[in-house]
């Protein structure tokens, strides 16, 4: 009877076989993920796990940030927290999809079963939604709207992040080097675009009053793709002296070659969002000279405070880079060291999430000007400091600091002027290192 | 007045010329012959009479429509239909499948909402004209079949049903025996002259096979080199001098 | 004028790589009927050892030349031509653009895998890229020179190639006629051996120029070339290569041009700059007039020759009737039951995920299975749904679930929109005009606030009620099975007659009175509004999305993946949904035991590298590999049970010929418009003695 037959081949078909397999596996790996408090915390041992994106087409290096709190974890608590160690069970790759990330995130929570989640950096936090509404303690580098989804999102600078309406920096910077004709250039992607949009508010809003005029604003650039010729003739003919970027090294650097090929390099001073990074440096450094940088952390120099020493050190030992994202890794391992420490033996996620709300002014160890988590997670906080660095004959030199003291603080948050305000710490107990202090000028 | 008349019809490819101010007609119930040389232009005629080229110039008229605008599907609604000089089948279908599927064509009412309501199998009426015309032309007892694992003969069988089954008022048939043996092509002249009397369709046959053309037309056209060079009733086309030469050829 | 120079001069590197790609795939085309996709993938492979050889171990820039573009580039597409290609000479054009599609996305990942994390700032060939060179008032540096002569040597090269060799005259005439070439004796297998050389060649060193242009080395940044490369190659109605160089070379000029005189901060520029190359390419496609006057001379690019049905099908009997009825019901309600109490949460989020790729896939099989067309831009439709579906759920509180059903039909609309245009296309052009539009909703439609929301996404909440897992899981199944039933009914019903006759022979049905037009609209919209209604799901499950998770690569995959499982029944679908989920967390599971420690994250990289080698198999078995495996078990089951009965192993004249046509399509368009017979089937037309006129 070939009907018959042919029917049950039929009936075995892939779902069935494959329920099957899946109930099997299902059952080795370990019961369902509830939202039990107590997950992945025993008396011995507390589970962490990351997601960043190592690999896609975005040029940034997001994995290391998993060697940031890596590195935190073994050097500043190598036995743990109140006897349990910290152990990252899964670092996992989103491969810059959103949707991987969604599913990550999930995976982290119901099958690695991890306390919390360490370590997050990726140009689209996706899964961002998802941790904050079931509660999970989420730490990672703030360049994703999402940290704002709830108060358990924990990102190194605070949680909130609006590109389009920074505080007074990037004018003030322009202002003090003498720039009255100011421009901006970005890509057409949205994180670039918003950064432009804020680049422009800034110059707009705070610069008014000392005479800037906005002479360029170009956002059409595609990502990754890069011609500058366009913008390099109007900034010629516009006679600008100040233009921002709003693009990754790669994009700066065309601009900057761009510049030095029509002879406008030492009119146009430049100011680049990212690329304070040695590695950078290494690479580009005749096309880096003069450029100015900005930091809202004590700069990547020994001689400023403990904390700050403490992680170059670290980097340097297990021979990570030293760059934003390892630097957020390490602030986000040290933040949530600090809260299991006061939280004590009762590890729940609830207290971990409860005692960092209530901390007013966190400076993960002397190396952030101040984080009110009270109210970061829904405006920039009470403190704007900026660290200015420029790249002075090959290095990057601190500039415009007084004394030990890197950095130009502003109103917080809603400045009505560029004018400076005191620095919200001691100057001579936070900037306690035992090093000299860098050179300034 | 005409079922069929195109006047003036020229197309060219390229460098070459294959229709040339071509004038030719069918009248209602007719039975043309149409032959030539290869090359002559027959199949480029029959392309451009139904749309699927568009000739450089000249008019075609169908029952009085102008049919130039018409893309082809309108045209094969009008009551024109078609077989292929090398042959077009639907791979996939059964010969039955092929009649039901343009007997539904025929009568233009299936539609995607009705197939969402499960009314979208062939209905008993499809059913009963397939099968008549199935029967008409021999082929009931291979219609379940695949089409592919028909022979050439039956291929051109089914061919013809589909063209048949739509009703068409002219039915254009390009070679229909070509690749057949004698008692085929008999056969299929016999249907043809059935299917020309009982239904007064009118025909316009492209033939290489002289035998078959006597047998079922009784007007001849010649064409060569994208001209007409002859048209007439068939026996004194034949006898003509021009004919003999360009295409027939002369007695040993 | 000077204006336009110092624009028109930067775009000359530019206009000159996509040349040396439009020649590479035209010769491919000509000389062996290969669309080849993986062109893209060929150029990334040569950046990456080139990158490899310079950056990572400090080789010399001509040991890195030689090794990557010498030598790595022929041998590549030698292997291709040998190993691939050559044996796929009579299959459908579209077979081939699919295995194309296959190693695009599977050779990427394979590098990846050996060669894993990020490669940042590629060097150039030039030995002084930063050198600047005056001249008048222009200036170019050190790599656009070095770009501008390497492509000046290789034209010249292959002008002496095609004009003074006896290679370079077989190669012409194999452009201008295969069967004539054929005829007169040449033997095509060398002749198309070294058309595959020739544009590795032409590959790799693309790859290599182009490379530092970019941040990294990333195949994505090659799909942008090769975009811009089948413009260019379409401008030369895929036949001459003159043409083929002064359409990649217009291309890139006027690319540069356009940023002269646009206004810089303008919506057209925004919009403009990035989707210049696809915008031309749809401009081509529909209008310009050495693609349409391939249609009228015949059309070689028909649609996929239709894969036999379903085995199982044709041997249905009575018992088999009864059964289904019985049975079928108890299997799925297991099915269900287990699903829902005894697969732990992280595998019913996973399953479920199957089942709602399983509905996007639907609409594969409705579009592809039925019609015999490739569409690459089903997963801009899914886009469409889920956006539409989010903003309303969002923005105007509407109900999810009617949200969904709007996002469903905004998607069928846009199907229609992109069918309507693009009537007379078929096969290879009809999948490039959707390429196109893939591309466009990536970059213009997708970041739009009011629809993607660029990087931020969109938040499609889940309906009220099915919150949980457990119970969306159940919203999934139901949903599928009504979009599966559509399917099913559209299929045996008059639509599906339809397009089956089209798929037989597309003027033969538009004799008996068939409107192709309508056929068509209806099936894309159809096939476009189950994408949206699965994306909505899809949005809802993930409960955030952004234009990333609907970008051309998803496309490509899921064409490839629905295509190697089976694209003419449901199954195949649900097979590949299930796939789809299931081969990356297998893998990773993999990765995660003790012995296979070692691939750690790179594990990930193999599961689209399984994916685009499945695609390999869709030339042998186009009914699918999950239908030829079945068949196959069906048969000797049949044998068995007939030996053990005593009887002879029958076979029917119906079992013959759907087993013969299991083995390979039994008829194909050719170049010139022939029908060609091949196989057992015995429908030969015999050719008249002199070949007829069109």
């Amino acid at each position: 009877m070939p009907g018959l037959a042919s029917r049950v081949v039929r009936l075995v078909a892939l779902p069935a076989v494959l329920s099957l397999i899946l109930v099997a596996c299902g059952n080795a790996s370990g019961g369902g993920g509830g939202g039990s408090q107590t997950q992945g915390v025993t008396s011995s041992e507390i589970d962490i796990g990351g997601i960043a994106a190592k690999t896609g087409p975005l040029a940034n290096q997001y994995g290391p940030i998993f060697q940031g709190v890596q590195a935190y974890l073994d050097t500043q608590v190598p036995n743990g927290v109140n006897g349990r160690k910290i152990k990252y069970v899964a670092q996992l790759d989103d491969q810059t999809l959103p949707s991987l990330n969604v599913s990550q995130a999930r995976a982290l929570v119901t099958q690695d079963n991890v306390f919390a989640v360490v370590g997050v950096a990726t140009p689209i936090f996706a899964g961002g939604k998802y941790l904050a509404q079931n509660n999970i303690p989420t730490f990672g580098w703030n360049v994703n709207p999402e940290w704002s989804d709830g108060p358990s999102l924990f990102g190194e600078k605070g949680s909130y992040l609006n590109f389009t309406h920074p505080g007074p920096g990037i004018a003030w910077l322009a202002n003090r080097v003498g720039a009255q004709k100011v421009g901006t250039i970005a890509y057409t992607v949205s994180q670039s675009a918003d950064c432009a949009t804020g680049q422009i508010y800034g110059y707009q809003k705070y610069g008014a009053a000392v005479g800037q005029q906005v002479v360029l604003k170009d956002t059409s650039l595609p990502f990754g793709f890069t011609d500058i010729s366009g913008d390099v003739t109007q900034l010629k003919n516009s006679g600008a002296q100040f233009v921002g970027t709003c693009m990754d090294p790669t994009g700066n650097t065309v601009l900057s070659k761009g510049l030095q090929q029509a002879g406008l390099y030492n009119q146009v001073k430049q100011y680049w969002p990212n690329g304070y990074d040695q590695s950078v440096l290494n690479q580009f450094a005749p096309l880096m000279e003069g450029v100015y940088f900005e930091t809202g952390f004590v700069p990547y120099a020994h001689g400023f405070t403990q904390g700050m020493d403490s992680y170059l050190d670290a980097m340097a030992k297990i021979g990570a880079p030293v760059s934003d994202v390892t630097l957020a890794g390490w602030i986000n391992a040290d933040l949530f060291v600090t809260a299991l420490k006061q939280v004590g033996s009762n590890v729940t996620r609830q207290n971990v999430i409860n005692t960092i709300n209530k901390m007013t002014h966190y400076t993960a160890g002397g190396i952030s000007p101040g984080i009110d988590w009270t109210q970061q997670h829904s405006n920039p906080g009470p403190i704007d400091c900026n660290a200015f660095l420029q790249v002075q004959q090959g290095k990057f030199t601190s500039v415009f600091g007084s004394g030990k003291n890197p950095f130009v603080c502003f109103q917080s948050p809603n400045p009505t002027s560029m004018t400076p305000v005191p620095f919200p710490n001691d100057p001579s107990t936070f900037f306690n290192s035992t090093q000299p202090t860098p050179k300034t000028s | 007045m005409a079922l069929l008349r195109a006047s003036g019809i020229s197309k060219r490819f390229g460098g070459v010329v294959a229709l040339s101010e071509l004038s030719i007609g069918v009248e209602a119930g007719e039975a043309v012959g149409l032959v030539g040389p290869n090359g002559a232009g027959k199949t480029t005629l029959f392309n451009c009479l139904l749309g699927i080229l568009r000739p450089d110039t000249g008019t075609v008229t169908f029952d009085g429509h102008d049919l130039s605008r018409m893309p082809v599907y309108r045209r094969a609604r009008l009551g024109i239909g078609r077989t292929f000089q090398r042959i077009e089948l639907f791979t996939e279908m059964t010969a039955r499948d092929h009649l039901l599927v343009a007997e539904r064509a025929r009568r233009g009412n299936g539609a995607m909402w009705k197939d969402l309501l499960n009314r979208g199998d062939p209905t008993t009426d499809e059913q009963v004209r397939a099968a008549a015309v199935l029967s008409l032309l021999g082929i009931d007892d291979v219609a379940d079949l695949p089409v592919e694992a028909l022979s050439l003969g039956h291929g051109r069988l089914v061919e013809l049903g589909r063209a048949l089954i739509t009703e068409p008022r002219l039915l254009l048939l390009d070679e229909p025996s070509s690749g057949l043996d004698r008692m085929e092509s008999l056969a299929l002249a016999q249907v043809l002259g059935r299917v020309q009397q009982e239904r007064g369709t009118a025909i316009l046959l492209v033939e290489h096979d002289l035998e078959m053309v006597e047998r079922c037309v009784t007007r001849l056209c010649v064409l060569e080199l994208g001209q007409l060079i002859a048209d007439g009733p068939t026996a004194t086309v034949m006898g003509d001098a021009n004919v003999r030469r360009a295409y027939l050829g002369e007695a040993v | 004028m000077t204006h336009f120079l110092s624009f028109a001069i930067p775009g000359i590197p530019y206009g000159f790589v996509y040349a040396l790609v439009a020649v590479g795939l035209v010769l491919t085309y000509k000389t062996s009927g290969v669309f080849n996709m993986a062109f893209a993938a060929q150029a990334y492979v040569s950046a990456a050892i080139y990158y490899g050889a310079v950056s990572q171990h400090h080789l010399s820039k001509w040991v890195g030349f030689v090794l990557a573009v010498v030598v790595a580039g022929p041998a590549l597409g030698y292997v291709l031509d040998r190993l691939l290609f050559r044996h796929m000479r009579t299959a459908p054009t579209v077979v081939k653009l699919i295995t194309g599609l296959g190693l695009l996305i599977g050779i990427p990942s394979i590098v990846q895998f050996f060669w894993p994390g990020q490669h940042q700032n590629p060097p150039s060939l030039s030995p002084k890229p930063n050198a600047v060179y005056h001249f008048g008032s222009y200036h170019i540096d050190g790599n656009q020179l070095v770009v501008i002569v390497a492509v000046l040597v290789v034209m010249a090269g292959l002008g002496v190639l095609f004009r003074f060799t006896a290679l370079g005259l077989k190669m012409r005439a194999v452009v201008e006629s295969p069967r004539m070439v054929e005829l007169a004796g040449i033997n095509a297998d060398r002749v198309s051996s070294f058309a595959w050389m020739l544009s590795g060649f032409l590959a790799a060193l693309a790859g290599v120029l182009l490379a530092p242009y970019y941040a990294n080395i990333d195949a994505t940044n090659f799909i942008a070339l090769l975009v811009a490369a089948i413009a260019a190659a379409v401008f030369a109605g895929l036949a001459s290569l003159p043409l083929a160089l002064a359409g990649g070379l217009f291309l890139g000029i006027f690319q540069q041009v356009l940023t002269g005189y646009l206004p810089l901060n303008s919506i057209w520029a925004t919009a403009l700059r990035p989707s210049f190359p696809f915008i031309v390419l749809v401009l081509l496609l529909l209008f310009w007039p050495l693609v349409r006057r391939r249609r009228e001379a015949g059309d070689p690019l028909a649609g996929v020759d239709p894969p036999p049905p379903a085995l199982a099908a044709s041997l249905r009997g009575a018992t088999l009737d009864r059964l289904t009825t019985i049975i079928f019901p108890i299997f799925i309600v297991a099915y269900i039951g287990i699903t829902l109490f005894l697969v732990p949460t992280h595998w019913l989020f996973l399953l479920t995920q199957g089942i709602v790729y399983a509905t996007i896939f639907l609409s594969i099989t409705a579009l592809t299975g039925m019609s015999g067309q490739i569409s690459l831009c089903q997963a801009s439709f899914a886009g469409l749904g889920a956006f539409t579906a989010g903003q309303l759920a969002t923005e105007f509180n509407i109900n999810v679930i009617v949200a969904l059903l709007i996002g469903g039909a905004v998607a069928a609309a846009a199907g229609a929109l992109v069918a309507i245009p693009t009537l007379r296309l078929r096969g290879l052009y009809l999948a490039l005009a959707t390429l196109a539009f893939a591309l466009l909703a990536s970059n213009l439609l997708f970041p739009q606030s009011w629809l993607g929301n660029g990087d931020t996404g969109v938040n499609v909440p889940r309906p009220p009620g099915f919150n949980g897992n457990r119970a969306f899981f159940l919203l999934a199944m139901a949903v599928f099975a009504v979009c599966a039933v559509v399917v099913i009914l559209v299929r045996k019903g008059t639509v599906g007659r339809y397009l089956s006759a089209m798929r037989g022979s597309q003027v033969a049905a538009e004799t008996i009175g068939i409107n192709p037009a309508r056929a068509k609209i209806t099936i894309f919209a159809l096939s476009a509004g189950i994408a949206g209604v699965g994306g909505a799901m899809f949005g809802s499950l993930q409960g955030t999305t952004s234009g990333g998770d609907y970008n051309v690569f998803f496309s490509i995959l899921w064409i490839v993946l629905v295509l190697t499982t089976g694209v003419r029944t449901v199954e195949g679908a649900v097979n590949a949904g299930i796939a789809l989920v299931l081969v990356p967390e297998l893998l990773s599971d993999l990765g995660g035991t003790s012995v296979f420690s070692f691939l750690g994250n790179r594990v990930t990289a193999l599961s689209f590298f399984l994916f685009g080698i499945g695609a390999l198999t869709y030339a042998k078995h186009p009914e699918g590999a999950v239908e030829f495996n079945k068949r196959r078990s069906l048969l000797w089951i049949a044998a068995w049970l007939d030996r053990r009965a005593g009887r002879e192993p029958t076979a029917g004249v119906a079992d013959a010929a759907t087993l013969a046509r299991g083995q390979a399509p039994a008829l194909e368009l050719s170049g010139d418009g022939q029908a060609v017979a091949d196989g057992p089937a015995p429908v030969v037309p015999e050719r008249s003695p002199h070949p007829g006129g069109p």
